[in-house]
């Protein structure tokens, strides 16, 4: 039921969104419809723009490297996802079981993602340094050989993962314990008279019931990771080679370095519609696990 | 003080029309209880009359003034919430005086007057308090000190009792009645609880379904109901509903007994007897099998089965009914109503 | 005694969860205090001589102080512009139980910045705005905006309806119910929305990498160029890059407790 005196009333209250409204059409719908028109268009720096119907486009999936910051970008993702979802559970289980959370710990867990990335990418360049690094210095008390990390094409994306992973697991965690904590208690007990064993009353009553939690915290995540950038901006510049040459990484070089940006408008816009495509299709999945 | 005039009043949410259309005059002075089942409009039309809801068709007045198109505020009007929608960051004093703040009253005054309506309800060493630092009833008395502070046109009380326990509900509605003859201001009260409806109500409204089912004072309503349904909702417990043939000699039952019954008219109707209405009969009455017997200390509530239809007979405690056992029941002489059978309207 | 062992397993596991998580940050100010000598070494030192000497150096030879403060007005002002802009269209949005706004918040968050970020420039340049605080403040107050809408979405959703409509009774405008009524009460909600704000303004760097110029430039574009430069500078490196992340941490950790629940708030909400 909506507060509604009088008409007079009701426009005080759309009076309210007026400046957000305008500043949203000023600051993010216009840049979006220019996008995309730019993106039907070439141009190159210090020239007016021409109607180039659907070329940008065509020379975009014409382009290797746009299928390999595809395959990139693809690969970052679900590692990252996959890694920060077991992570964040198994964490969030850990603090739900210990049902304190004192509040060093609670300062412990937000740390990470309130670090910018760019100080995440710096610690990580010294951390994983190929010769001096103290990443290589644990291997080796365990015995394993040293990695180049970030120096290496094939390890590259792993430990991007990694990296990211370290970032916002506990951010994925506390979602998951929110989640944890808001189920019912007596579902549990129910399970326990009914004889269930600790690890199926796991697999067959609390992650069936998470799973919406679950399904948030992957949308949340997923916006992020797809339009990977900051720390591999700081880290490898998308090298080596192009091993982390995310779609991100890639429009920002074509934009901002080339200054394609009719090119670059292309590529933004198959991103964006790459996003959005993801979240509207986990969005559904989460419709269809809600309890 | 004012009077509340409803005219023609229609409210229709999406193309569902609440109230159809909806006449009724509260006169000054008067305390008025709306009463009906739940989605009855009862508190639609409360909160049309605050202005929390705007009219889809029709005139609301407020003494002469039309108030449609007015703000609650505008209105001049106090309200008692479900919950007492308290603000929980103010103290019991600010929270008494924000709405005189509202209207620039000056300081000197607001507290004379926050201070006199917390002595008047008794709870002035409350005043520095928050209202999570009360319990229910404290925070009922702290609703209706804000209203009464405002000295407004007419108080309206959205179901103000409906989250205190049963004893404190009656000392409650003892008090608000204390009030509202010592204020002389128009109330409306809507509840869905019909003992409050007949221990304050100067007139009372009973609704069903957005309309207006009969206006009139408690004795009203309860001696000479309108329809069955006004019957059945006042009165507890409810009101027994028999089918019967009206003949020469009174209302034959479907299982022939005759009971005793003045009326001209001829042909099927529906005869109504209220539980306290039954009494010994020597001869004759109905032969009523006992079911269940519920001793309630100052009288004795008795089920049996009239027919297909359950019936419940209110009977002194010194009775001593048995269950299983035959009692003989007559209905008190000029107790019994008869109902239209289809329309359910009171036949005279 | 099934429990308590079970118990202490379970804390076990957190301690050691807890110190994979602090180590990177724990060895950026350590190395932040090493000498050049000892941030090199190879093992990796443990016990060494703290030295402030990359903080000085750092303070010295670059203009640290300059970039923080560009940092500070950037975020600052356009915290209290999302503020300004998010309030009243929450709340609205809240009274009106519409749902645009959080809409379109999303899917601001859900488009990749480069889909801004082409325009911006276009426009910032044609109006000479590139390299200007204004351009910073406004580019970045998309960042906040959301969130403040995000934060304060539920918080306001969460005040009964009665109390709005007490409000109203007692005389309350639009305006002033939002003042007095409906903020005092998600107070907490608009801690957290400000400083979630600052601190994501503060962190965010793509804007900022594109659209200011050296005297506008914030610290973490300026910390780019330091990597450039502080290859074989480590200790320097990590000198500038604990002083970064300061304020987001010494902020966050301040409000720890209401910030977890403001977070699950939003993302349980979906």
């Amino acid at each position: 039921m909506s507060l509604s005196a009088s008409s007079r009333q009701r426009g005080a209250i759309a009076l309210l969104s007026l400046p957000a409204v305008f500043f949203t059409a000023l600051m993010v719908v216009f840049p979006v419809g220019y996008t995309i028109w730019l993106s039907f268009r070439s141009a190159p720096l210090g020239h007016a723009t021409q109607f180039a119907g659907l070329a940008n486009y065509a020379q975009l999936f014409h382009s290797g490297s746009f299928w390999n910051s595809i395959e990139v970008s693809l690969a970052l993702y679900l590692l990252s996802l996959a890694l920060q979802l077991i992570a964040g559970t198994y964490l969030a289980l850990l603090l739900f079981h210990a049902r304190r959370m004192p509040a060093i710990l609670r300062s412990i867990l937000i740390s990470p993602f309130m670090v910018p990335p760019v100080v995440v990418g710096m610690m990580f360049l010294v951390i994983l340094d190929p010769s001096l690094g103290a990443a290589n210095w644990i291997l080796s008390l365990f015995g394993l050989p040293p990695s180049a990390w970030l120096a290496s094409p094939q390890w590259v994306i792993p430990t991007i993962a990694l990296i990211d992973t370290w970032q916002w697991t506990p951010f994925v965690a506390l979602i998951v314990l929110g989640g944890l904590q808001s189920l019912p208690p007596s579902v549990y007990e129910a399970a326990k008279i009914d004889g269930a064993p600790a690890h199926l009353v796991f697999w067959r009553i609390t992650l069936p019931l998470l799973l919406p939690t679950l399904m948030t915290a992957a949308i949340l995540r997923s916006v992020d990771l797809l339009r990977f950038f900051d720390i591999i901006y700081v880290t490898t510049q998308g090298g080596p080679l192009d091993a982390s040459d995310t779609l991100n990484v890639l429009g920002f070089h074509i934009g901002f370095e080339l200054f394609q940006f009719g090119y670059a408008s292309a590529l933004a816009v198959t991103l964006t519609a790459m996003v959005f495509g993801v979240v509207l299709s986990l969005n559904r999945l989460r419709k269809a696990v809600a309890w | 003080m004012a009077s509340v005039r409803l005219q023609g009043l229609r409210k229709r949410f999406g193309t569902h029309d609440v109230i159809p259309s909806l006449d009724l005059e509260i006169n000054d002075h008067e305390f008025m209880v709306f009463v009906g089942p739940s989605g009855c409009g009862k508190s639609t039309l409360l909160r049309i009359i605050a202005g929390l809801e705007p009219i889809t068709e029709g005139d609301l007045f407020i003494g002469d003034r039309r108030v449609n198109d007015l703000t609650p505020a505008q209105r001049d009007i106090a309200m008692v919430f479900q919950d007492y929608a308290l603000y929980p960051h103010m103290t019991v004093y600010q929270n008494m005086a924000f709405g005189l703040e509202m209207r620039h009253a000056a300081k000197a005054d607001i507290e004379t007057r926050v201070l006199a309506a917390a002595r008047m309800l008794e709870i002035e060493p409350l005043l520095k308090r928050r209202p999570r630092d009360l319990s229910g009833g404290q925070r009922q008395r702290v609703a209706m000190g804000r209203a009464v502070v405002r000295d407004p046109q007419v108080f309206l009380f959205d179901e103000p009792l409906s989250n205190l326990d049963a004893q404190l509900r009656g000392q409650v509605r003892g008090e608000i009645k204390a009030l509202s003859q010592r204020l002389q201001t128009t109330m409306v009260f809507v509840t869905h609880d019909q003992v409050e409806a007949m221990t304050m109500a100067d007139r009372i409204v009973v609704l069903r379904g957005g309309v207006i089912q009969q206006v009139g004072t408690p004795e009203q309503i309860y001696s000479t109901p309108a329809n069955r349904f006004v019957a059945g909702f006042i009165g507890s417990p409810s009101m027994n509903f028999l089918p019967v043939t009206l003949e020469a000699g009174g209302a034959r039952l479907e299982d022939g007994t005759l009971l005793p019954v003045l009326t001209t008219r001829r042909g099927p109707a529906v005869l109504g007897i209220r539980p306290e209405h039954f009494e010994p009969a020597g001869e004759g009455g109905l032969a009523a099998q006992i079911l269940l017997v519920e001793p309630l200390g100052a009288d004795t509530l008795v089920h049996f089965n009239v027919g297909a239809v359950r019936c419940i007979a209110r009977v002194a405690p010194d009775t001593r009914p048995q269950m299983g056992e035959t009692l003989r029941l007559g209905v008190a002489p000029g107790k019994a109503f008869l109902f239209d059978p289809e329309s359910g309207v009171r036949l005279g | 005694m099934n429990k308590r062992i079970l118990h202490i397993l379970v804390v076990a596991q957190l301690v050691v969860v807890a110190l994979g998580i602090l180590f990177p940050i724990v060895w950026m100010v350590m190395s932040s205090l090493k000498s050049s000598a000892d941030v090199t070494a190879y093992p990796p030192s443990f016990l060494f001589k703290p030295t402030l000497e990359n903080y000085t150096h750092l303070l010295e030879t670059t203009p640290f102080f300059a970039y923080a403060r560009n940092s500070l007005i950037e975020s600052g002002a356009s915290t209290i512009l999302g503020l300004a802009l998010g309030i009243p269209a929450a709340y609205a949005a809240s009274v009106t139980r519409s749902s645009w706004p959080a809409l379109v918040t999303l899917s601001a968050r859900m488009a990749p910045g480069t889909l801004f970020l082409v325009p911006w420039y276009v426009v910032f340049k044609a109006l000479g705005l590139v390299g200007t605080y204004a351009a910073l403040i406004l580019t970045q107050a998309a960042i906040t905006l959301p969130i403040v809408i995000w934060v304060l979405l539920p918080a306001f959703d969460a005040i009964p309806r009665s109390i709005l409509e007490a409000a109203l009774v007692d005389g309350c405008g639009v305006l002033r119910s939002l003042w007095r009524v409906a903020l005092p009460l998600v107070s907490s909600g608009l801690v957290i929305a400000t400083i979630l704000g600052f601190v994501f303004s503060w962190n965010y760097f793509l804007f900022a990498l594109v659209l200011s110029d050296e005297g506008t430039k914030p610290l973490v574009v300026a910390a780019f160029n330091y990597i450039g430069e502080g290859s074989t500078d480590w200790g320097g490196l990590m000198a500038a890059a604990t002083l970064i992340a300061l304020p987001p941490l010494v902020l966050a950790i301040a409000v720890q407790r209401w910030l977890v629940a403001g977070l699950t708030l939003g993302a349980v909400k979906g």
